[in-house]
């Protein structure tokens, strides 16, 4: 009998050792989570472009809705809560199109920009965080076409091209709709210098990585149409004529992402006749004209061509850790993560199964993780938005492999 | 959520309901000339038994759901909510009994391996709102099957000392996953695709580790019927167990889950499992020259 009962002490303290997974698996369900966001109209079709968390922990997805009569896009802004959960949503009306990231906070109100699908004039829509949206309102200055806009200080940095005078503009405007600072880039004479951003309007070619933004320096930086070529052209904003240009390849070639580090160094991707490479660490002239193809940097042969590549940096386990987010051929979206400071990859994790993944965007949340939108195809044909919610944890995994 | 605490206060319980048999049988060693010692030679060898054995058997598994999650949150109809299919499908359970019988109780303890089988159903359909005719409706099937390695400890009282006695039992058990699988058959019907195309024998089979956790606490209690035959012992019992915890990894609810595609996040659930199992008991101990260990 002791032998037997040395047994029964041996088993409960393995019971209870081993059982550890019943207390890990006390999970706070806002933490992680994946969300689709179907509905069950046959023709319905939401693709989004970007997302933003709220004071309350829930997001605002600001999504693109196919439109019947038209190539343009409408708009369509989803409020959903801190466990992912679809809260409400509202269908902006079908004369406002083509909706663009950056969703931006300012001033607790969340804008982002739209134009008119009439009078193409750029307007700027409000958004609270009950996902409450305000009537857009014309930006003024005959501002036309939007194809980026992003936070510069309390003020919003936008990029849009105007077709009349073809010609790129970036412009600083606020809240109200003002513009504070404005300048016009050419992108070359000839018909056909325009077209492919007009088909990135009416999604008839290639969707270009339009996108601008601003050095810690105070250099203002677009990714566009200059001189024939795709460029990121540097300038700032003091005259038509840029400080320096980074040549792409016409539309065949350029930078994908773009994000500014410090000094000279600028964390890109690029594109260059469908390959795709990465480059945490690229060193830029901004005070002359140079070439993307420069840049080397790590070919990702996964990624398919022109495929969108979405950067941003944040902190990691008190770590400074870029992640790039894109698109595989095998339809997953793929995360990389590199170190900021010397451009090692740090790890990879690839999101979605079964049904074909596509990223939009992604911003770091409030609880040290991260949420990742894009479009998933439910059944194989209905274009979904979808919600990854990662945790600290998945990224202290991501950047520790 | 079950506490560390609450576990150790579970197995104290199955080690408090052995110590009477463990102190009845230091004091019948220290006290021979007890009451016990009155009894014909038979029948007092007869009080005391070891059993070692094969069981085997099948079982039936209800999830009981306690939290609901899905991958999809419908912001228009398709809520595409679980059906679960209780006690439908069958799975196996087949092991070891250990087992020492003292004065009408029995203190076993049965290590095995278990299948447990779960199934629920959902679907979902779509329309165009142009021409109602134009429809997409899915179902989906998903079949799961959890692979444990078992450790019950059982307490067992019979009710008679004859050739044919029944008994009851309860008891405790701890189990760890060892594999898990998950099966989803896709049937539907398209009549938007110009005519109405019936699709079936669709099939996805993934491995399921990550979506359970490893760890299987419960306690059960059944009746169940021994038949002597020379030495042997046969024995059939029925068994009701109860889950005591969510068998499902929070954690990789939606990250591990390649399924979340078709709209898949596995509930928290309890499992809850009626055991049907048949067992051969051979003694340990003999009371004659010629084997024999009953009269």
């Amino acid at each position: 009998m002791r032998k037997h009962l040395l047994h029964i002490l041996i088993i409960i303290p393995l019971v209870i050792f081993s059982s550890c997974d019943l207390e890990d698996n006390d999970v706070i369900p806002t933490n992680r989570f994946t969300k689709i966001y179907d509905n069950n109209r046959f023709d319905s079709s939401i693709t989004p472009i970007d997302v933003a968390q709220t004071a309350d922990g829930g997001y605002i997805i600001v999504n693109s809705r196919r439109l019947e009569n038209t190539d343009f896009l409408g708009i369509n802004v989803m409020k959903v809560d801190e466990l992912g959960n679809f809260v409400s949503q509202t269908d902006l009306a079908d004369n406002f199109v083509q909706p663009i990231a950056d969703l931006m906070l300012i001033g607790g109100n969340f804008y982002f920009l739209c134009m008119d699908a009439t009078s193409l004039v750029v307007h700027l829509v409000a958004i609270d965080d009950s996902g409450a949206v305000t009537d857009p309102a014309a930006v003024s200055g005959g501002l036309f076409y939007p194809l980026h806009a992003t936070i510069d200080g309390t003020n919003i940095l936008l990029q849009s091209y105007n077709n009349d005078n073809k010609e790129t503009d970036i412009s600083i405007i606020g809240t109200d709709g003002s513009i504070s600072a404005s300048q016009s880039f050419t992108i070359g004479s000839g018909q056909g210098v325009e077209e492919p951003i007009i088909e990135h309007f009416t999604r008839t070619g290639k969707s270009l990585p339009f996108m601008v933004g601003r050095t810690t320096g105070g250099t203002y930086f677009f990714n566009g149409f200059y001189n024939f070529t795709l460029s990121m052209v540097f300038t700032d904003l003091s005259s038509g004529d840029p400080n320096g240009v980074l040549q792409g390849q016409q539309d065949d070639g350029g930078l994908s992402s773009a994000l500014h580090l410090s000094g000279n160094t600028f964390a890109v991707s690029r594109f260059n006749f469908g390959d795709n490479y990465i480059v945490p660490q690229a060193s830029i002239d901004m005070g002359g004209t140079t070439s993307s193809v420069d840049l080397s940097g790590n070919q990702l042969p996964e990624l398919p061509p022109d495929t969108k590549v979405d950067l941003l940096l944040t902190e990691v386990n008190s770590q400074q850790v870029l992640i790039y987010g894109s698109n595989t051929n095998s339809k997953q979206i793929l995360l990389l993560a590199y170190d900021a400071s010397a451009g090692d990859l740090l790890g990879t994790q690839r999101l979605g199964f079964s049904n074909p993944y596509e990223i939009s965007n992604m911003t770091p949340t409030a609880d040290g993780g991260l949420v990742v939108v894009g479009t998933t195809f439910v059944a194989g044909r209905f274009a979904r938005v979808v919600l990854f919610k990662l945790d600290e944890s998945d990224l202290v995994a991501l950047t520790s492999q | 959520m079950l506490t560390r605490a609450s576990l150790f206060a579970i197995f104290a319980c199955l080690l408090v309901v052995y110590s009477p048999d463990l102190q009845a049988q230091k004091n019948r060693r220290n006290y021979p000339g007890g009451g016990q010692n009155r009894k014909p030679a038979n029948q007092k060898f007869l009080e005391t038994q070891w059993w070692l054995g094969f069981k085997w058997g099948a079982n039936l598994t209800s999830a009981i759901p306690e939290q609901r999650f899905s991958a999809f949150s419908p912001t228009d109809g398709n809520t595409g909510e679980k059906t679960y299919e209780d006690f439908k499908h069958l799975g196996v359970q087949a092991g070891i009994d250990a087992t020492f019988y003292h004065k009408g109780f029995s203190f076993s303890f049965q290590p095995n391996y278990r299948r447990q089988r779960f199934a629920y159903n959902n679907s979902f359909n779509w329309t165009d709102s142009n021409d109602p005719t134009s429809t997409l409706d899915l179902h989906y099937d998903q079949d799961h099957n959890l692979d444990y390695l078992e450790l019950p400890l059982i307490v067992k009282y019979d009710f008679r000392q004859d050739a044919f006695t029944p008994f009851v039992q309860f008891g405790g058990y701890y189990g760890t996953l060892i594999n898990a699988t998950k099966k989803v058959d896709i049937t539907g019907t398209d009549q938007a695709s110009g005519a109405s195309n019936a699709f079936e024998g669709e099939q996805l089979v993934i491995g399921a580790d990550d979506l359970f956790i490893k760890t299987s606490l419960g306690i059960l209690a059944g009746v169940g019927v021994n038949y002597s035959v020379g030495n042997l012992r046969l024995a059939f019992d029925v068994s009701y167990r109860w889950g005591l915890h969510n068998v499902t990894n929070a954690k990789n609810r939606f990250t591990e889950n390649r399924l979340a595609g078709i709209g898949d996040a596995l509930d928290d659930m309890n499992m809850q499992n009626l055991s049907f199992t048949f067992s051969t008991l051979f003694p340990l101990r003999f009371i004659s020259k010629n084997f024999n260990s009953i009269d």
